[in-house]
C-alpha cells in the first residue's frame, strides 16, 4: 500500500471513532486535502462524503454545502463511479442548510429546490420530499402561509425511499403547529415524541427545548420542569443543536435565570464559531434575554468566559454584552429579512426579547 | 404402585425449548449456569432458614460420548410435591402467551422450572429426585421433551436437597466432556461462597477457588494488592498493574476496576464480567460503567439490578442509571486521591489512557479540572504534561489544527514562543477551555497570522529601498488573493511564510470546489464567497524574510523582469511547504516557473 493511501485510512479510521464535532471534522478535511493532493477523486468523494454529514449535524454546515457541492459534481461527471441513494438522500441535509444563509438569494434557493426535484424525478422518486422541503424551507423563510400549503401538498403523497423518518415528519409539523400560535395543538400533537413512541437520532431532541416555553404559557410548568433536564441531557454535547441550547437558555430566563448561566458560559464560546448564522442569532437573542432579565431584575452574577472568546473582553460589563449579542442577531435578521422580502425575523427578535427578557 | 402418576404438561414443550435455544439463550451450554442457577437459589433458601447450613455443590460425569451423564446435586431446601406442581403450571400457563412471563421470571419456583426447561437443550431425558428441607415425601420427577412427565413419591428418604440427572442427546456430548464442564462451572460460579466439587474420570476436586473477602467488601483491596491483580489475571485474562476498588453507596454492587495495560480505542467493546447474586451474568456487559470509563476492565457483583429474560444483560433501568453513575463516581474519586497522594501512578495511568482521558475531560470540568495537570501535549517545548506547560508561567499558545502547528513550530521555536499542538484529538477543545476551569491561565489561539506579531518589521530606510520591489511582489500575487509581507524573522533559512486566515481558508476551498460544481450549486457557492471576499481578512498572507539571504538580494539588489516569476515560485513552494492543496492556475505556476528556470539557465549558458 503506497503511503497516500495507508495515511488516507489512518486518518479515516481514526475520524469514524469520533463523536461529530470539530475534532472529527479536521481529521476529515484532512483526508480530503491528502486526496486532492494526490489527484485521488474516489478518496477525496468518500472523505467528503463523511464531511456533508458530520458538517450537517456537528456545526458545519458551510463546509457541508461546499464539500457536497464538489461530490455532485463529480457524480454529474461520473454517475457509475459513485453510490447514488447517499447521494441523493444527503442532498436534504445540505438543503435544509442553505438559508441560514443570507447572502444567498431567494431565486438560487428556489433554483436548488428545482434542482433537487428533477434529481429525485430522475431518481425515481415522488415529489413528496420536494414538498416537504419547501415546507421547511418556507418556514425557514418566514413565510408561513406558504409552509401551509406545502404540508397540505405533502400530506397528499405515499411515503417513499426519500422520506425523512415519521418522527422527524412529526417534529416539522410540531414546529408548524408552535411557530402559527398554536401552542396546545403543538403540545398535543408531540405526544408521541414525548411519550418516546416516535424517536430517532435527531428526535426527540430537537423537539423538546421548543415546548419548554410553550408548556410554561399553558400552565403546564410541572411538566416543563420535568422535561428541561432531561431535553438538555440528550443535546449538550452536540452543536447541531444551537437553537436549541438557546431554546433552554430563553425557558430558564423566565423560570430561574440563575441557572441559564452555566450553560450560556458554557454554549456561548461554541457558538460564536458556529457556521449556520440563523442559529447563531437565535442563540444570540436568547442569550441577550438572560443577560437582559438578570440586569433587569438587579441580581448579582458573574459570567466566566474563556480568553479566546470573541466576547471575553465583555465577559464582566454585561450590559455591554447584551447590546453586542442584540446588535449582532438584529443585523443577521435584517439580512435574513432583506433576502425574504419580510420583516419575520426582525419582528420574531423583538417579540423573544421581549417574552424573556 | 399407587404412588406412581403419569401426567402431561398441557403444553408444547418443544415450541418452549425452541424459543430457549434458538431466540433466548446465546448457547446450549447455559443450561449447566442454569442448573448451577438453581442450586445456589435452592441453597440461599435453605441458608434463609437456617444461616448456620453449609451449602455445597457436586457434579458427577460418568460415561462417555453418547453414552455420557450428568449429575449436578445440590444440598439445598429441595422441592415439595406441591413445588414441582407449582412450576410445572407455571410453564403450562406462560407457555399459552409465548413463554415470555415465565422468562422474566424472579420467584424460586418460577426460575427453578425454566432452568430445568433448558437441560432439554441437552438431554432427551431429566431425571430429578428432590427431598424438601420441610419434610414430606422425597419425590422422583421424570421429564421428556414431548411433554409428557411422571412424579412418583419415593419410599425411602434422602437427605434434604436436589439431585437432577441428565443422559447426553445426540450431539450435544461436547457439553458432557469434562474440560468444558470444569471451565464451565468455574466461568459461572467463579465467586460462589462455597465448594462446587466436580468428580470426573476417577478423580474429584473442588472447582472455585475460595472467594476473596475484598472480593466482598472493596475496601479490602487496596491491602493485599498482589493477590487482587493475580486473581484479575486468572478471571479476566490479563496481565494487571493496576486497579481500583468499586462500590456502590448502597454497598449492594461493588467489585474491582482493573486498569487496562494497554491503550484501547474509543469505540472498542467493553468487556466487564459482571455477576449476580454470585453468579455470572455476562463477560460483555457494556451498559455497567459510564461510557468514558474505557481505561478499564472491571469484575463487578451486584444483588440489585434486574436480568433481562436470558440472564446475559441488564435491564436498562434508573436502577441501572444510578449504579453507573455511582460506580462511575468510585474511579473518579479514586482518580482524584491520587492525584493527592500517588501522582507517579496517576501519572503513569493517563499516559496510557490519554486519549480516553482527554475525551472525558472535554465533557466533564470537574474531571478535567481534577486531571488537567498530567495530560501530555506536544509543544515547542517537547512532549510535556499540561502541568509542567503551566509551571512554565509563559503566554500558553495553541494551535487549532495539526497543520498550523507543522508550519508554525519551527517560526514559534526560533522566537521561544511556546506554542501547543492542539491539532489532535480533542486537544483544541480542552486548552480553549483551560481558563474556564482555571483562571487565570493565558491560553490563547494562535494562527499562522499572530506568529507576525512576534516579527520584525522593517525600518524606515529599509522599507524604501524595497517598496518598488514590494508592490511589484503583490501585484504578482493578487489574482491569488494572497499579500505580501516583507518582515524580518528566525530561522533565517526559511525564505517565506504562507498563512491562511479562517475567511481565506473558506474562500479558497469555496473556491476550489466551484471549479467543479454543478451550476445550482456553483452560483450558490459564488454568493457565499462573494459575502466574504469584501473582508481584508479573506487574503491569504505570504510573508517574505529579509533575513533570508535569496530574499534579500530579490528585494535590495537590482530590480529583475524576472520578480514576479519568482515570487510566484515562492509562494507555489509556500503554499506545497504548509501542506495546502492547490487549485489549477496555482499548479500551473509550478510548471510555469520550471520552464522558466531552465530557459534563465541555459540563456546564463549561452552568454557565458
Amino acid at each position: 500500500m503506497d503511503h497516500f493511501e495507508s495515511e488516507f485510512e489512518d486518518l479515516m479510521m481514526e475520524a469514524y471513532g469520533l463523536p461529530n464535532g470539530a475534532a472529527k471534522m479536521a481529521l476529515l478535511e484532512r483526508a480530503a486535502e491528502l486526496a486532492d493532493l494526490a489527484g485521488n477523486v474516489e478518496a477525496g468523494y468518500e472523505a467528503r462524503e463523511e464531511i456533508v454529514e458530520v458538517g450537517s449535524f456537528g456545526g458545519f454546515p458551510l463546509k457541508a454545502i461546499v464539500a457536497y457541492s464538489w461530490q455532485l459534481g463529480q457524480y454529474d461527471r461520473n454517475p457509475e463511479a459513485y453510490e447514488a441513494h447517499t447521494l441523493h438522500w444527503n442532498y436534504k441535509w445540505v438543503i435544509d442548510d442553505v438559508p441560514s444563509f443570507p447572502d444567498v438569494p431567494a431565486q438560487q434557493i428556489e433554483s436548488l429546490l428545482e434542482d433537487l426535484r428533477r434529481r429525485y424525478q430522475e431518481y425515481g422518486v415522488s415529489d413528496r420530499t420536494y414538498w416537504y422541503y419547501r415546507f421547511r424551507i418556507s418556514m425557514y423563510m418566514g413565510d408561513l402561509d406558504k409552509a401551509g400549503e406545502y404540508l397540505n401538498e405533502f400530506r397528499k403523497l405515499k411515503r417513499d425511499a426519500m422520506s425523512d423518518c415519521a418522527a422527524c415528519e412529526l417534529d416539522e409539523q410540531v414546529r408548524y403547529l408552535l411557530l402559527t400560535g398554536q401552542d396546545e395543538a403543538a403540545v398535543k400533537k408531540a405526544q408521541p415524541i414525548v411519550k418516546g413512541r416516535q424517536r430517532c437520532a435527531h428526535v426527540p431532541h430537537a423537539t423538546l427545548p421548543f415546548l419548554l416555553l410553550p408548556l410554561h404559557r399553558l400552565g403546564r410548568n410541572e411538566e416543563a420542569e420535568e422535561i428541561q433536564p432531561k431535553s438538555y441531557k440528550l443535546i449538550r454535547d452536540n452543536l447541531t443543536f444551537v437553537h436549541e441550547f438557546g431554546e433552554h437558555i430563553g425557558y430558564l430566563s423566565i423560570v430561574d435565570p440563575q441557572k441559564a448561566l452555566p450553560l450560556l458560559e458554557r454554549h456561548l464560546p461554541q457558538v460564536e464559531g458556529h457556521e449556520d448564522p440563523l442559529n447563531r442569532m437565535m442563540f444570540y437573542w436568547n442569550a441577550a434575554a438572560l443577560l437582559q432579565k438578570l440586569i433587569r431584575t438587579g441580581e448579582s452574577f458573574v459570567l466566566n468566559l474563556p480568553p479566546s472568546s470573541r466576547f471575553y473582553a465583555l465577559a464582566d460589563n454585561h450590559d455591554e454584552l447584551r447590546q453586542k449579542l442584540e446588535e449582532e442577531a438584529f443585523t443577521t435578521a435584517q439580512a435574513l429579512d432583506n433576502r425574504n422580502a419580510n420583516t419575520y425575523y426582525t419582528e420574531y427578535g423583538k417579540e423573544l426579547l421581549k417574552e424573556r427578557g | 404402585m399407587p404412588d406412581s402418576q403419569e401426567y402431561r404438561f398441557q403444553v408444547n414443550l418443544s415450541g418452549m425449548i425452541d424459543i430457549l435455544s434458538n431466540h433466548l439463550y446465546s448457547s446450549p451450554r447455559v443450561f449447566l449456569r442454569e442448573l448451577l442457577q438453581n442450586a445456589t437459589d435452592a441453597i440461599t433458601a435453605r441458608m434463609d432458614l437456617d444461616p448456620s447450613h453449609r451449602g455445597e455443590v457436586f457434579v458427577e460425569l460418568a460415561g462417555h460420548g453418547a453414552d455420557a451423564t450428568l449429575l449436578m446435586q445440590d444440598n439445598g431446601i429441595g422441592l415439595t410435591e406441591e413445588d414441582v406442581h407449582e412450576f410445572l403450571a407455571m410453564i403450562g400457563h406462560s407457555s399459552k402467551r409465548n413463554g415470555t412471563e415465565l422468562l422474566g421470571e424472579t420467584s424460586f419456583i418460577g426460575r427453578f422450572g425454566i432452568g430445568l426447561l433448558s437441560c432439554f437443550m441437552v438431554s432427551d431425558e431429566i431425571v430429578m429426585l428432590t427431598q424438601s428441607a420441610s419434610g414430606g415425601p422425597s419425590i422422583e420427577w421424570k421429564g421428556k421433551p414431548d411433554g409428557t412427565y411422571t412424579i412418583r413419591k419415593l419410599e425411602t428418604s434422602l437427605t434434604p436437597g436436589t439431585k437432577v440427572y441428565l443422559r447426553c442427546k445426540p450431539e450435544t456430548d461436547f457439553y458432557f466432556e469434562s474440560e468444558t464442564v470444569e471451565l464451565d462451572l468455574l466461568h459461572y460460579g467463579a465467586l460462589l461462597p462455597y465448594p462446587i466439587r466436580l468428580s470426573a474420570e476417577g478423580r474429584e476436586h473442588r472447582i472455585n477457588p475460595e472467594v476473596p473477602d475484598w472480593i466482598v467488601r472493596p475496601d479490602l483491596a487496596n491491602g493485599s494488592p498482589d493477590e487482587v491483580l493475580r486473581f484479575g489475571e486468572k478471571m479476566l485474562g490479563e496481565r494487571f498493574r493496576d486497579f481500583i476498588p468499586l462500590r456502590t453507596s448502597t454497598g449492594r454492587t461493588g467489585g474491582i476496576a482493573y486498569i487496562l495495560p494497554h491503550a484501547v480505542n474509543l469505540s472498542a467493546k467493553r468487556s466487564h464480567k459482571v455477576y449476580l447474586k454470585r453468579m455470572l451474568i455476562s463477560e460483555q456487559a457494556d451498559n455497567i460503567l459510564p461510557e468514558w470509563a474505557f481505561f478499564v476492565k472491571c469484575l463487578i457483583w451486584t444483588d440489585e439490578l434486574q436480568p433481562t429474560a436470558s440472564r446475559e444483560h441488564f435491564y436498562e433501568n434508573e436502577q441501572l442509571e444510578r449504579v453507573r453513575g455511582e460506580l462511575g463516581e468510585a474511579i473518579r474519586d479514586a482518580l482524584i486521591h491520587m492525584s493527592e497522594q500517588d501522582q507517579t501512578r496517576l501519572r503513569r495511568i493517563v499516559e496510557l489512557h490519554a486519549l480516553s482521558m482527554k475525551n472525558l475531560a472535554v465533557e466533564d470540568d470537574t474531571f478535567y479540572r481534577m486531571i488537567h495537570r498530567w495530560l501530555p501535549f506536544e509543544s515547542t517545548y517537547g512532549h510535556k504534561t499540561l502541568g509542567e506547560l503551566i509551571d512554565e508561567k509563559q503566554t500558553l499558545y495553541y494551535t487549532p489544527t495539526l497543520d498550523h502547528y507543522r508550519q508554525l513550530r519551527h517560526v514559534a521555536s526560533a522566537q521561544s514562543m511556546l506554542v501547543v499542538n492542539g491539532g489532535y484529538i480533542y486537544e483544541a477543545e480542552l486548552l480553549e477551555s483551560l481558563a474556564r476551569i482555571l483562571p487565570g491561565t493565558d491560553v490563547r489561539r494562535l494562527l499562522p497570522e499572530d506568529v507576525s506579531l512576534a516579527f520584525t518589521d522593517l525600518n524606515p530606510e529599509e522599507r524604501s529601498a524595497t517598496l518598488q520591489a514590494a508592490r511589484a511582489a503583490d501585484l504578482a500575487l493578487q489574482r491569488f488573493r494572497c499579500r505580501i509581507l516583507l518582515k524580518r524573522f528566525k530561522p533565517e533559512e526559511l525564505p517565506a511564510l504562507f498563512t491562511l486566515p479562517e475567511e481565506a481558508a473558506t474562500l479558497r476551498s469555496i473556491e476550489r470546489a466551484s471549479e467543479e460544481s454543478p451550476q445550482a450549486f456553483a452560483s450558490i457557492l459564488g454568493s457565499l464567497g462573494g459575502s466574504l471576499q469584501g473582508e481584508a481578512s479573506s487574503y491569504s498572507i505570504l510573508y517574505l524574510n529579509l533575513n533570508n539571504p535569496v530574499v534579500e538580494r530579490m528585494f535590495t539588489g537590482q530590480s529583475t523582469s524576472r520578480l514576479s516569476t519568482l515570487i510566484e515560485m515562492l509562494y507555489a513552494n509556500a503554499l506545497m511547504m504548509g501542506h495546502y492543496p492547490m487549485s489549477r492556475s496555482e499548479l500551473a505556476l509550478l510548471n510555469k516557473g520550471i520552464l522558466s528556470l531552465i530557459d534563465w539557465s541555459m540563456e546564463s549558458e549561452k552568454g557565458e
